[in-house]
């Protein structure tokens, strides 16, 4: 069928679907539905825990895969798009080895190479250059992005560099206390983020107790991605990746344009991830023929589940949404119009949704879990503004480096330093004309206002989007883990040319 | 199997306050109309237009900004940026966007348009014309015209003719001058009314500076040497009429040359003074010239008479206390 163009991975890799079996969890796989079969779209193949443990090799490698049928040379983990789901429970402790199985870095990437603008002081990889534009593109590390880890040592520290041929063993203490949601893993070496994930290094990470998921209700994890389609010598050249109007193949599940089949009245749990770099991807369940009730964002359950129309997806956000078929028929699944600062997307087909007629409504729901306590204004230490900004500099990328607090990222400047057990309230102000979904490590943030307006709701995310030309205030509880990790724009072109930032919690 | 190697922040002692020299504020004009505009039509929303208004007002907002007086919600935006001017660069931008000075105040030209464009001045033949057209498929030296006709954009600002004359001639070479690729318009290469102001360009005059007063020929010349061609600029006042004739009839015959005209357009009996726009054909039974006008928004391409071309171009420039002239354009 023509919207069955499957993935074709060449030669033999550890993303075989349903490769591995369920132990332990009571949730069925999509097939106990007669789901993820022909003619609908499956889930990514899945590695879960064992006894407390789950253990993993993830290795990313540069090789072709066919996407919209064309041959596109990406990097992915285990030659799958994306890389395998990995379900934990709280508690659990992931056991990581990341062997980087992708080529040697050329020495300096072409366009670059003959600057006359780069000095000593400007390198920051092995043929680093600088803070400001992409480098060393096979270089990597890991992240686990939303995840109330140590960033510390082996586990969520992403200042861990893995070379090609290199391997590094990570170990994850997920706590016991972990919200119950939807994460994700991908890497995280500054200088290499855009390319790496805007070619489809990415994965979900599912945290959830045994009884999460009753009987009878079907899973669908939904890993949108948005790789770009050009061919593998445009795609190593990061002029196409820094653009905005590069061409983006959006794919589910590596899926290009499938279709996802649920009957009038079912339910589905459709854990949503916007795995990617740049766009954008507002989505609308009613004009998919569907009723939505969120369950929870970037990971953090609501306290009470919420019907909704519509999501706007920022690159990184998860959402977990309960659908039921409302109208049936075959509906577009369209990434909405959206402005993107000054420049206006399009709507994009996606995927097709089926509703079929002749199901039930089985009024189920995946079980209630922890929020956590809203932070009050009693609790908040401290106020900051974070100063998002551009500038020119003639080593990044068309002449466009990205500022936080009138820098380009720095490795050794410390301007964020909470203490631990403090909460504190961070204004990002932002002086460009362009839109940057702000990303935190290792803590959520509740949103209390954007532009100035209060948010009555005060939603947890990890990744929210600061307006253009305007300002988003978050509240954030740094708890658990003292240590170093950053803040910066998931639009990961901006955070390669230097809109990162470090953060210090202090013990 | 390589170790992972820690970089340097995992190895770093703290550092607090030690950041490196921050660079120098980079606020100008083009920083204020990312978000407020380049036309006085407001692109953002929430983002007012700032065109126009009482420089008086626009003084004080940036002061209020600076200060602190006015902050929180949107207005942090305003003073995070406020907050790197200094007293004299306040004024100078306040200036710049208000009224006193104001660069986009619209003349009411409509009806000149009209009187002139139907031929009350019968001196001038305009392109949109049965005479116009027949004169284009008559001439002899009428390339130009199919090469840089269409690259030609209408000037951004009153004072933008010289820049969008430099970027439709530019452009016509196509892939024979080596183009800059705006981010927008990937991978396609293109010059753009912005990014002629390229680091030597904006060293001979700054983005602000030619909103404000445009260029001289003098300048044009300048700004060309920088962008990948080889100009010489042509005066009137060193030349004579015929001497100027040839000169346009050689660009005109050559495929890898191109001619800018500058000359007073009051002179040619059209609303205006100073102007620039790209030669684009010779008409040898009328002895006229074909002028591709970038303020297309004004006057539609006009055939001028050589004779009367010439005294619009010995017209001398204020700015220059020169007369005008030509920019002959060659590819290297
Ligand atoms: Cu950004």
């Amino acid at each position: 069928m023509h919207n069955r163009r499957q993935i074709l991975a060449l030669g033999a890799g550890g993303a075989a679907l349903g490769a591995v079996a369920a132990v332990g969890w009571s949730g069925d796989a999509l097939a106990g539905f007669g789901l993820g079969g022909p003619g609908d779209l499956a889930n990514p193949a899945e590695i879960r825990s064992e006894a407390g443990v789950l253990r993993a090799t993830l290795r990313p490698t540069l090789s072709q895969a066919l996407v919209d049928d064309k041959p596109r040379k990406l990097r992915r983990y285990n030659r799958g798009l994306p890389g395998p789901t990995l379900r934990v429970h709280p508690g659990d402790v992931m056991e990581i080895r990341l062997e980087n199985g992708l080529p040697q870095n050329p020495l300096a990437l072409p366009e670059l190479a003959d600057s006359p603008f780069l000095s000593a002081a400007d390198l920051c990889g092995p043929q680093g250059m600088g803070h400001v534009a992409p480098h060393d593109l096979n270089t990597t590390n890991l992240h686990f992005h939303g995840m109330h880890v140590s960033p510390k040592g082996a586990s969520d520290n992403v200042f861990l560099t893995v070379e090609p041929g290199g391997a590094f063993n990570y170990r994850v203490q997920i706590p016991q206390n972990h919200p119950v949601g939807s994460f994700w893993y991908h890497p995280h070496w500054h200088g290499s983020v855009a390319a790496q994930i805007g070619s489809g290094m990415a994965g979900l990470i599912l945290v959830e107790p045994e009884d999460y998921l009753p009987a009878g209700l079907p899973e669908r994890q939904i890993v949108i991605q948005t790789v770009i389609g050009s061919d593998a010598a445009a795609f190593d050249d990061p002029r196409q990746f820094m653009s905005l109007g590069a061409p983006r193949i959006f794919t589910l599940n590596g899926q290009y344009r499938p279709t996802l089949r649920l009957r009038q009245g079912e339910r589905q749990f459709w854990r949503m991830l916007l795995a990617n770099d740049f766009q954008f991807c507002p989505l609308n369940f009613k004009a998919m023929g569907l009723g939505a009730i969120l369950v929870g964002r970037d990971g953090i359950p609501l306290h009470e589940p919420k019907p909704v129309n519509s999501l706007l997806l920022s690159p990184g956000n998860r959402f977990d949404v309960v659908v039921e078929g409302l109208a049936p028929g075959l509906h577009d699944m369209e990434r909405q119009p959206y402005r993107h600062g000054l420049v206006d997307l399009d709507a994009r087909t996606i995927a097709q949704v089926h509703v079929e007629p002749g199901g039930a409504s089985s009024g189920l729901m995946p079980a209630p879990a922890a929020t956590p306590p809203d932070i009050t204004d009693a609790e908040i230490s401290r106020k900051r503004r974070v100063v998002l900004g551009e500038r020119k500099d003639p080593r990044a990328i068309f002449d466009t480096a990205f500022t936080i607090d009138g820098q380009s990222y720095d490795p050794d400047t410390w301007h964020l330093t909470p203490k631990l057990d403090t909460a504190e309230e961070w204004t990002f102000v932002n002086t460009t004309a362009y839109p940057h979904p702000m990303h935190i490590h290792i803590n959520p943030f509740q949103v209390v206002a954007i532009n100035g307006k209060p948010v009555a709701e005060r939603p947890w995310h990890d990744t929210f989007v600061v307006p253009a030309a305007g300002t988003l205030t978050i509240r954030s509880r740094f708890e658990d883990f003292d240590g170093d990790f950053v803040t910066h724009c998931h639009i990961l072109p901006h955070e390669d040319a230097g809109m990162m930032m470090n953060v210090r919690i202090l013990p | 199997m390589s170790l992972p190697r820690p970089t340097l922040p995992a190895l770093a002692l703290v550092v607090l306050g030690a950041s490196p020299a921050l660079a120098a504020p980079q606020v100008d004009a083009q920083t204020c109309l990312s978000c407020h505009s380049v036309d006085g039509v407001a692109q953002i929303d929430h983002i007012p237009i700032i065109h126009g208004q009482s420089q008086t007002y626009l003084r004080n907002a940036l002061h209020a900004y600076k200060s602190g007086q006015r902050s929180g919600g949107t207005a942090d935006v305003m003073q995070a940026i406020a907050q790197q001017l200094s007293d004299a660069e306040i004024d100078r931008l306040a200036e710049f966007f208000g009224t006193e000075a104001s660069v986009v105040s619209a003349a009411p030209v409509t009806h000149l348009v009209k009187a002139s464009a139907e031929g009350a001045d019968d001196r001038l033949v305009y392109l949109t014309t049965e005479e116009g057209g027949a004169r284009v498929v008559q001439s002899r030296f009428n390339h130009d015209y199919f090469r840089v006709a269409p690259y030609l954009e209408s000037e951004k600002f009153l004072t933008f003719c010289s820049i969008a004359s430099m970027a439709a001639v530019l452009n016509s070479y196509e892939d024979a001058v080596q183009r800059p690729i705006d981010p927008k318009r990937y991978p396609y290469p293109y010059f753009t009314q912005e990014n002629l102001f390229n680091a030597a360009n904006q060293q001979v005059k700054s983005f602000e500076g030619v909103v404000t007063d445009g260029l001289t020929l003098d300048e044009i010349g300048q700004y060309l040497t920088h962008l990948d061609v080889q100009p010489t600029t042509v005066f009137a006042d060193e030349n004579d009429e015929a001497q100027m004739r040839s000169v346009i009839l050689d660009g005109l015959s050559d495929p890898n040359s191109r001619v800018i005209l500058n000359y007073n357009r009051g002179i040619v009996g059209q609303d205006g003074e100073g102007h620039v726009s790209p030669i684009a054909a010779y008409h040898e039974p009328s002895d006229s010239v074909l002028v591709l006008d970038v303020a297309g928004y004004k006057y539609p391409p006009a055939w001028i008479p050589m004779p009367l071309l010439y005294k619009a171009m010995l017209d001398k420039d204020s700015a220059s206390n020169r007369s005008r002239g030509l920019a002959l354009v060659r590819t290297f």
